[in-house]
This record gives structure tokens, sequence and C-alpha cells, in this order.
């Protein structure tokens, strides 16, 4: 693990990104034009980068996403970029890995209202696709080989080289000074104990409404904003959310769950206030935002699509 | 029957050994193998896990991704468990154990994560706000300054040892501080702030620590190491069960070793004995390869021989017959058609014997065949048979029969060749034969008389030599001489004495007269002998023809004789001859040769022909010296005379002929002499041989009599 090997590092509750390892070049193909497939939804209208716009930071822009026959969800699309990185899928976690996550866009009806015998079929009459897909998934399509393809390019998306992480592999001009200010207020007020490690987050679950109210900001009747009870059934889980990665923060607003924060400066405030108690003046949002800014990376222009 | 019993015990041993070999697997150490390492893994897991939350609550660590690898990896079992359907059944009982304890290893992990940094933000807020807030309210109160303080040194306890006990004196400061009061807002806040994160941390403080006790004790470790324990204990008694099926296994296969070296040893000896059979079988199989090599050599041969003999058979100008033993025709060739006319269609069934007579078919010759062929027996018959038109004609029938190995026999064959040519000659020549015969013995009769005449010419010629040799002598005689000398006397007449005495030639006279006498004796006697000569051959020209007359009577004079006599005469005979041409004779004559009974002028006649003979020969050949040698020997109960000359000799191609009749080689012979001289040898029992080494060199003729020659009561026509 890269994590552990390199000491030099600054020793910092954030780590940077490397480029994934060890991924088969010709099945991230494959999964780019799969991600990129509008057969993956009922009326061929909706593909996974319908609402995960790897162009766009990777989500949709909308609060809540819409879904086929502009069926509205109910809860805001995480980006997919650095999606490998997470410790589960979904807001409640309830998917453990990219693979298992395929599946439920496809099925869900507001989403893309399909079945995989549907998209296996509609896949399967492209014989030159086909063809493709049988060279290097000898099962030839089915759900795994679906998954494991859409999964390895999703795995592929990682963000590497951002200023902040050139700043921790000592480039000490890599960061504005506004930005490194928001990185020791950032570490200052806390933070970072949830937003910490690689992804700067997405690799725990936390309460909304540590300091603050839960109800004070969402509707608790709905089953939406129950969070990750609703996948462990244990009481503890109640209004426990997965801490998402703020890596590509600056490109996937709005934020929260459902969306409700449109702007970066609201999200920063929301959660200074119900998660750690502190109210911040407009200067330390900027310095937060700018830090936020500053941990953005670049995926290979290729996997852009 | 083997095959029946075997087929079943085989299914059954083989059965019996598969179950054991199966019985036998010891799936137990792999299983355990499997198992440790999955319950090594666990407990690593685990422990790793274990680490990383007291790494954070200790603050070396200071983000989550450690502890949320180890949680990944304690969890991949159950992913793991998923996907894999391979696994023993004891890996999959370890998995159901687990997966529960690790679902809530890592569920309280979370919970740890959660708390975690809620108390870590509470802390350090809690720190941030109280020492904020003791500086504020210090600026106004003092005694609340003091409840700060004690507050944020109960915090600072509390947050250490996160006791029971400083929880309690930790909630009654904050209690005290509650109470404050400050106008300042700004302080309020602060001090709202500073007890908000004080309840947080009374909250969670000793809920983490209990969070983190209840992580660590949850009983993976126990659980994986007591399975494995289980395992261990099922393994081993898994172990024991298999070896015992391995000894059973080994047994059994023991046991088909020992059957299959027992069956070798079985094996080998008959493969010994089959070796051995197997080599005598060879030996028999080339045995019989030659003979049948040799069969088929002799069915060969025997095939071209009967090709040869078919063809001899189809060819052949000659009938030939085969039928069967019952003499019923079974095969003709074509020269039977071409002599009898029949087609062989016609006669192939019919008996043997219906072809062989007619009606002028001596019944006698018919009998004989059929009463043959009745007795199995062949026959050689010639009689008349009819051809199919009907003529007759002659046939030479030879019939053998032809037996098997038995000597029974199966068949007749009969070769039948066209004899009408042949009897048609037969009989000419018989006719001839008759003639020649009656014209022989009118030639005998001739011969004999020519014999005679011969013989008479031939003491004629003696004669005749004789008497020219008296004549000549009387004309030659010295009387002429004397005749001359009386004239001579008259001539002188008294003076004849003084002729005499005084006279050359006168003086001559009284030798001459001498000698004229002494020429006149031996003229006397010359003439004398010659007379005497003469006289004897008379009487032997007499004695021939008595003879001859006595021959025609048939009975022939026998005397006892002196083969020196006959020598003596047969010389006399031929005297004059021989002087005429100075043939010296000479007698080598054996001494104590006995008498001879036999007849003496057929002797004479014979070696008066010899004598002859060889004079002639020397004449012929002009010899020099010519010599004739009379020898007489005895022989055994016989005398042998032999004439042998210095001639002419005989050639070794005409020695044989020499006593043919009609055969000669003089000039002016009629070849009569020798053969006669032969016959009459015969007559009288004995031989007349001739030797000679050839031409030139002379010849001898062996005259051999018996002593005592008895002829036989008829006569034999020669």
């Amino acid at each position: 693990m890269p994590n552990q090997v390199l000491q030099q590092y600054r020793s910092e509750p954030i780590r940077p990104l490397h480029a994934p390892a060890g991924l088969s070049l010709e099945k991230i193909a494959l999964g780019l034009q799969l991600f990129h497939d509008v057969r993956l939804s009922k009326n061929n209208t909706i593909s996974c980068a319908s609402c995960h716009n790897v162009k766009e930071g990777g989500d949709d822009g909308l609060p809540t996403s819409v879904g086929i026959q502009g069926k509205v969800g109910g809860l805001n699309a995480p980006t997919v970029l650095n999606s490998s990185l997470l410790l589960a899928q979904f807001w409640d976690g309830r998917v453990k890995d990219l693979h298992k996550q395929v599946e439920g866009p496809i099925h869900n009806p507001v989403e893309m209202g399909s079945s995989w015998e549907e998209v296996i079929a509609k896949l399967k009459d492209d014989s030159a696709f086909t063809a493709r897909f049988t060279k290097s998934y000898p099962q030839g399509l089915s759900a795994e080989s679906i998954s494991d393809a859409i999964a390895t390019y999703e795995s592929a998306l990682v963000t590497i080289n951002s200023p902040f992480d050139r700043y921790l592999m000592g480039d000490n001009s890599a960061l504005s000074d506004e930005a490194l200010e928001g990185y020791k207020l950032f570490k200052a007020i806390g933070c970072v104990s949830c937003h910490q490690g690689q992804a700067v987050g997405g690799n725990m679950f936390q309460k909304f409404g540590v300091m603050g109210k839960f109800e004070d900001h969402f509707d608790s009747s709905n089953e939406v904003n129950h969070g990750r009870i609703n996948a462990t059934k244990r009481s503890v889980d109640l209004h426990r959310f997965k801490v998402p990665s703020l890596r590509t923060a600056q490109r996937t607003a709005p934020y929260f769950h459902n969306g409700c924060a449109r702007t970066l400066e609201d999200a920063i405030r929301v959660m200074a206030e119900f998660q750690l108690g502190e109210s911040l003046d407009d200067r330390e949002v900027g310095q937060i935002k700018a830090f936020l800014i500053s941990l953005d990376g670049e995926i290979p222009e290729e996997l852009e699509r | 029957m083997r095959k029946i019993i075997t087929t079943p015990l085989l299914v059954i041993y083989f059965g019996l050994v598969s179950f054991l070999l199966v019985k036998s697997a010891d799936n137990g150490a792999s299983e355990y193998a499997k198992i440790e390492k999955l319950v090594r893994e666990i407990d690593q897991n685990n422990t790793e896990l274990d680490s990383a939350v007291l790494s954070l609550r200790l603050g070396l660590v200071s983000d989550y991704d450690e502890l949320t690898r180890c949680e990944r990896q304690l969890s991949t079992l159950e992913l793991v468990q998923q996907n894999q359907h391979a696994d023993s059944t004891l890996e999959i009982q370890l998995r159901d154990t687990l997966s529960q304890l690790i679902d809530e290893k890592i569920h309280l992990s979370a919970d740890f994560k959660a708390n975690h940094s809620v108390v870590r933000n509470a802390m350090s807020g809690f720190r941030r706000h109280a020492a904020k807030s003791l500086k504020q309210i210090a600026k106004t109160s003092t005694q609340n300054a003091n409840k700060v303080s004690v507050l944020e040194i109960m915090g600072a306890r509390f947050v250490v040892s996160g006791s029971i006990a400083d929880e309690a004196s930790f909630e009654a400061a904050i209690a005290d501080v509650k109470e404050l009061e400050s106008k300042d807002s700004q302080t309020q806040s602060t001090l709202a702030l500073t007890l908000a994160h004080a309840t947080k941390l009374v909250e969670h403080r000793i809920e983490l620590d209990r969070t983190i006790e209840t992580l660590v004790a949850v009983p993976i470790r126990q659980e994986a190491l007591e399975f494995l324990d289980k395992a261990s204990v099922r393994c081993i008694a898994e172990s024991h069960t298999a070896n015992r099926f391995r000894v059973c296994l080994v047994i059994a296969v023991a046991l088909l070793i020992g059957f299959c070296i027992y069956q070798y040893i079985v094996l080998f000896k008959h493969k010994a004995a089959l070796h051995e059979s197997n080599a005598s079988l060879e030996r028999r199989v080339r045995e019989r390869t030659e003979e049948l090599a040799s069969a088929n050599q002799e069915l060969e041969e025997a095939i071209a021989e009967a090709k040869k003999l078919a063809l001899v058979a189809r060819y052949t100008d000659n009938a030939v017959v085969i039928t069967d033993a019952e003499a019923t025709i079974e095969w003709v060739n074509d020269g039977f058609r071409r002599i009898t006319g029949y087609e062989p269609h016609e006669v192939v069934g019919r008996p043997f014997h219906e072809f062989l007579n007619g009606p002028d078919t001596e019944s006698a010759k018919l009998e004989t065949m059929v009463a043959a062929l009745d007795s199995k027996k062949g026959f050689d018959v010639e009689t008349v048979t009819y051809r199919k038109s009907g003529k007759p004609y002659w046939v030479e029938i030879e019939t053998r029969p032809i037996t098997d190995q038995n000597g029974e026999v199966t068949r007749f064959i009969a070769i039948e060749s066209d004899i009408s040519e042949r009897v048609k000659s037969e009989i000419e020549r018989q006719k001839l034969n008759e003639q020649l015969v009656d014209a022989s013995r009118t030639a005998g009769m001739a011969e004999v008389a020519t014999g005679v005449l011969h013989d008479v010419g031939n003491i004629l010629n003696s004669v005749n030599v004789s008497t020219n040799v008296i004549r000549r002598q009387f004309r030659k005689s010295a009387l002429s001489s004397l005749e001359r000398l009386t004239g001579l006397i008259g001539e002188y007449g008294d003076n004849f004495g003084e002729f005499i005495r005084e006279d050359e030639r006168g003086k001559k006279i009284p030798d001459y007269i001498t000698r004229v006498t002494s020429v006149l004796k031996s003229e006397h006697q010359a003439i004398t002998s010659e007379f005497q000569d003469l006289i004897d051959n008379v009487e032997h020209i007499k004695e021939i023809v008595s003879v001859q007359q006595s021959m025609a009577k048939s009975s022939g004079l026998r005397q006892r004789l002196l083969p020196t006599d006959l020598v003596n005469d047969s010389i006399t005979a031929n005297k004059g001859t021989l002087s005429n041409h100075h043939v010296k004779i000479s007698q080598e004559i054996e001494e104590s040769i006995p008498e001879i009974v036999s007849d003496k002028h057929k002797i004479l006649q014979i070696l008066i022909n010899l004598i002859k003979n060889a004079k002639d020969a020397m004449v012929e050949n002009d010899t020099p010296d010519p010599e004739i040698k009379i020898r007489v020997a005895c022989a055994e109960e016989h005398v042998v005379f032999s004439v042998i000359d210095n001639g002419v000799g005989i050639p070794a191609d005409q020695i044989e002929k020499i006593f043919n009749h009609g055969f000669t080689t003089k000039r002016t012979g009629h070849g009569f002499g020798l053969h006669s001289s032969a016959n009459a040898a015969t007559e009288i029992g004995g031989t007349l041989t001739v030797t000679s080494s050839g031409a030139g060199k002379g010849a001898a003729f062996h005259l051999k009599l018996p002593l005592d020659y008895q002829p036989p009561l008829a006569t034999v026509p020669s």
C-alpha cells in the first residue's frame, strides 16, 4: 500500500492520491463505453454518465438526480470520481464496492428502470461490441462481467496531482496562502476529524448533527434522511451518513445527501455549525473553500470521453 | 465357467478397492490446512484491526484509512464466502460462525470511528473554548474563572482517564459552570460552546472506551481458535479413519499384488511350457510345411506329369481306356475315337469288353479277356474287334489293373493299338518266312551241296594240284636229263668212256649222273607222296560224298580219331596249293592229346577249309613270309585245333560277320566256307571261333571239339 510505504510525506491526516495500478486497459475501455451507454436504461435515454458526468466532476449538478422519463430521485448523485476509494457506496453505505453498485441504478425504477436481462439482450444485439467484450471477458456478457467492466473504469477515475497533494509531497509553492490558511483552519476547527485520509473523507460514517440538531436541518420523517440505519437497522446508525470525499468538492455542487446546500460556502457553513458548533465568518469560509479547491486533481483525458 | 466366477469377484474386488481408496483419502489434512490458514488470516486481520483502533485511540494515527482497510480485509471473508462454493464444510462452518462476529466487529469499528472523531473534536473544541472562556470570564469574575478552570481541569482529567469517577467530577464541574451567566454575549456563546463540547465529551468519552473494549472483546480470535481446535480434532479423527482405510487398502492391494505375483509365477511356468509347446509347434509346423512343400512339389510334379500324360493320352495314336473296378468305361482318349470311331459319350458307362469283340473274334481270346477282368487281373491280348463302322481290325490290348494303397483294384487302364497293319505284314512275313524256309531248305540243300561241292572242290583242288605236280614233275623230270645223257652216250658210242675221262663236260658226267640219280630218287619220292596224297584225297572225296549221302539219311558217322592224323590229312589236302605259294606250315601238337570220337569228314572239311582260308589270306596280303601254324591243345573235355596265319587278318568290324552266310572278303570267294564250317562244327557239338588283332595282323581260327560227341537222336535243322 502506497500509504504506508512513503513516510517522507508530510505527516498529515490527509494523504496524496496515486494513480491506480494493475487495471486492464481493455476492461477500462469497455467500462468507459458501457458507462456512457444509454442502453443500460429502459428507454435508452439514461446512461451512468447522465447522472455521473465524468467531465463535469462526476455528478450531475442537480440536487437529486433525474432518471428515465424525467423521474426524480431522492438523493444527490455522489461523484464517480475517486469512488473506488470509498469504504462503501451510496449515502447509506449499503453496497460494499463499485461492482455491487452497478445493479442499483440499473434496476431502480426512478433511475434507469431496466434489468440485467434487458441490458444484456440489448448489448448482445451489438455484435461488434459483444465480440470486443468477449475478448476481455471470455464468459461473455453477464451481470458480473458488465459490472466488472464498469467498476474497472470507475476505479481508473482517481484525481491525482492536485495542488494540495503536491504540497503534501514537498512542493511548498503548490498551495496558495489562502488555501494553506484554509487547511490550518480545517484542521483547527476539526473538519479534518472526519474529512481525512486519502480521499479527505469517504472512510467512515458520521452522524449529521453532532453539535447541532438533525431535525433543524433535515426532515427526519423522510426515510431518505434516516441514513445508514436503512441499511444496518442499528439504532446507533440513525442519521449516520457516509462522510463524502471532499477531493472534487469544488465540482460537485449541490452538496449533502439531498443536495440542499447549493454552494460550497453553504456546505462549509452548515457543516461547521452542525458538526463542530462553529460559526465561521466569510473570510474563514473563503479560506476553507480555497483549501477545498486545492484538493481537486485530474484524471486522464481519454477517460473523460 | 471360470469367467463366470471371476468376473463378479473382480467387480466386487475393484468395488472394494475403490471404496477403500475413496475412504482413505485423507482430506482432513488439507482441510485442516485450509482452516488453519483461514484462522490465521482472520486472527491477523482481527489483530490488525484492534491495533489500528488502539493506534487511533492513542493518537499515533490521525486518519481512519488504515482502520478502514482492516475492516475491508476482515469483511473479505464474507465476500469470499459468497463467491466460492468449493470450500469444505469446515470452512463454511467457520465462515458462518465468524461472519456474524466479523459483522459485529466492523459495526463496532464504524461506531468507534464516529465516536472517536466526535470525541476528538469535542476534546479539541472543549479545550479551545474552555481556554477562551477562561480568558473571557477571568476578565469579569475570578470565581467564575475558577469554575471554568475547574471545569477545564476536570475535563482534562476526564479526557485522559475516561473513568467514571472523573466523569462524575466533570459532570459536577459542568453543572457548576452551567449556572454561570455572563452579560457578554460572546462570552456567553463561548461558554455555551464550551459546555456543549463538555457535554459531548461526557456523552461519548466513556462510550468510546466501551466501544473499544467491546470491539476488542469480540471473540473472533477465540472462536476461530476454538473452531480450529475442533477442526483439528475432527481432522485427526478423519486422518485416523482414513489411515485405517488406507491400511485396508494397502492390504487389499498387497493381496492383489500377491495374487499378481502368484499369477506371474504361474504365467512364467506356463510361459515356459508355452514356449516349449510353441517351439514344438513351430517344429511341427516347419515339418509340416516341409512335408507340404515336398508334397506340393510332388503334386506339381504329378500334375506336370499328369499333364504330360494327359497330353500323351490325348495325342497318342493309341487308344487309352480307363474303367472302374467293374470294367465299366469311365474315360477314353481321343485316340480311342480315332481308332474305334466311337465318341466318348457313346462308350462311357458301357462295359469295356463290348468294344473288344465281334463276329470274327476268337471266343477263346474274349473269354481270356473277360476272365482276366473278372478276376481283377490285367491281360495282353491281340484280337480282332470292330470299329463303329463295322469294319474289323486287329487290336493289341494291354490292360492293367490300378490298385489303391490297400491293394484294392480301383480301376483298369487299357492301351489299345491298332495293329491291323502289323498283323497284315506279320502274315506276309509268315508267308515269306515259309517261302524263305523252303528257299532256305532248298538253299540249305543247295548249300550243303555247295558245301560238299566246295569241300570236294577244295579236295579236287588238291588233287588237281597233286596231278599238276606229278605232271610237272614228269615234265621237269630229270629223266629228260638222263635222256640227254643217253643221247650223249649214243653220240659218243664207244668213245663215251673217253669222253668221260677227257672232256671237261664229260668229267662232270659221273657226278651229273649221281646227281640225276638222286634227283630222280627225290622225284620218285615226291611223286610217290603226291600219289599217296592223291589217293588220300580221292578217298576223302569218297568219304565226303558218302557223308553227304549219310547226311541225307541223317545219320552222322562217328569214329575214333587221332588229332595228329586229322591235322596231317588236312595239310596234305592243301599241300599243292601251299607249296605253290611257298607257304610254310608248322604243327604244334600238345603231347598226350587224347583220341576224339567224332565225325572225321566234317572235321577234315573244316580244317581243310581253314587252312585254305589261311593260305588265301596270306596270298591276298602278299605276306612276305607266309606261315601257317597249326596248334592242337587240350582244354577240359575238349580238343582245340587252332589254325594261325600271318595274313591279311580280320578287322574288328568284320570279325563278327565272318561266319555269316554269304560273307566274304575274297575277291573270288562265295562266302560259304566259314559259314558251313561253323555249321559243321555245331553239328558235331563243337565251336568255331576266330581271333584277330586286326587288319594285316593275321588271324587265328579255333575249332573246339568235344572228346566224345553224342549227337541228339533227331536231327535239328540248322
